[in-house]
């Protein structure tokens, strides 16, 4: 028995196993959140890697070892943004006539997030590697990782980050909108787009098509913004 | 499919390519999906199931973020550390930034008729 799950333990030190492992725990994941009523806090990749994560624990194995065998994820991340060309061309009607407006509103809704997240870790004592790393995480989570690269953050760090910026913002989100007495659908997918990226997104969707498509823009607008945006102000802050 | 893939990663390697000769501190892959939007706006060559490649890759986005959110593993000493300014930071921010963003752009109500949007 003892002897068993010391070959089991060694067996999964090979890089092999773990793309399979990590597509089927996704998949498993996937369909876990729709049986679910697609509940926020149930997010496919936030269960994936609470699941993986307890395995490399259980079987010892270094996070080294594992990217080894999934480092092509990370390849394809990147082409995935490229990918996100796609929607905000496929949306740019939608800008038509009132850019302007739009535009401000991004404008605000980034700066207010990065400034805030800034401001309130900064003053609770976060340490600095803490606030590079959550400075981009309003950025869907492929641009967030990339920027904290750039400047300097923990991309597996701003990863966690920004999943859980989704999920608050998801959840969250259409409270304050509510409270706030906010109907108008363009404005309430904006605004779930801008501060909560896909997963925002998802949720703006389930309000209705018109909603869905301003969080589509909204994000994809915010993304390059916030890559921008978060080097001026480590810059401005001396964090780097 | 293959000259889909193409055009994408010559945009991946491309807006790479441009971070590392300008030192740019933007990620490689948002410049060229701005580059890739600026391309489909002058309607040059752009292969048809370029959209189904790239929805493809959009519709398991969620999985691409599970090698980089498992770094989270080896970071549980400063997760330890900062994990009350964090969750507070995290709340506050996203919650006034839906507020924000949705009071900039001005309309509370939905208008009765809207002309000029697709729904």
């Amino acid at each position: 028995m003892t002897w068993g799950l010391s070959a089991l333990a060694a067996g999964l030190q090979g890089p092999l196993v773990w793309m399979p492992c990590t597509l089927a725990v996704y998949a498993a994941s996937t369909s876990i959140q729709r049986r679910c009523g697609n509940a926020a806090i149930l997010n496919p990749t936030l269960l994936t890697i609470g699941a993986i994560g307890s395995l490399l624990v259980a079987s010892g194995t270094p996070y080294e070892v594992y990217l080894k065998g999934v480092d092509f994820l990370n390849y394809v991340l990147g082409t995935a943004v490229v990918a996100l060309a796609l929607p905000l061309h496929r949306h740019a009607h939608l800008l038509r006539g009132r850019f302007l407006v739009l535009a401000m509103a991004l404008v605000v809704g980034s700066i207010a997030s990065l400034g805030l997240v800034l401001a309130v870790a900064g003053s609770l004592g976060a340490s600095t590697s803490t606030l590079l790393s959550i400075a981009s995480k309003s950025a869907t989570a492929a641009v967030s990782i990339e920027t904290s690269r750039a400047v300097g953050g923990l991309p597996g760090l701003t990863a966690t980050l920004t999943i859980s910026t989704g999920i608050i913002g998801a959840v969250l989100g259409p409270y304050v909108l509510d409270w706030l007495g906010v109907r108008d659908p363009e404005a309430r997918g904006l605004a779930l787009g801008v501060a909560a990226h896909g997963i925002g997104t998802a949720r703006a969707f389930s309000e209705g098509a018109v909603s869905g498509s301003f969080a589509s823009v909204g994000t994809a607008l915010n993304a390059p913004l916030t890559a921008m945006l978060v080097p001026l102000a480590v810059w401005a802050l001396g964090l780097c | 499919m293959l000259q889909s893939l193409v055009v994408l990663l010559t945009f991946q390697a491309v807006g790479d390519f441009l971070i590392r000769i300008t030192g740019l501190p933007l990620p490689g892959p948002v410049l060229g999906m701005l580059l890739l939007a600026a391309w489909l706006r002058a309607s040059a060559f752009v292969p048809a199931d370029l959209p189904r490649v790239s929805s493809a890759l959009l519709d398991h986005l969620g999985l691409l973020f599970v090698p980089a959110g498992l770094a989270v593993t080896t970071l549980g000493v400063l997760v330890a550390h900062d994990g009350i300014a964090i969750m507070a930071a995290l709340v506050v921010s996203t919650t006034v930034s839906v507020a924000l963003t949705a009071v900039a752009f001005g309309r509370r109500r939905a208008p009765a008729t809207r002309p000029g949007v697709v729904s």
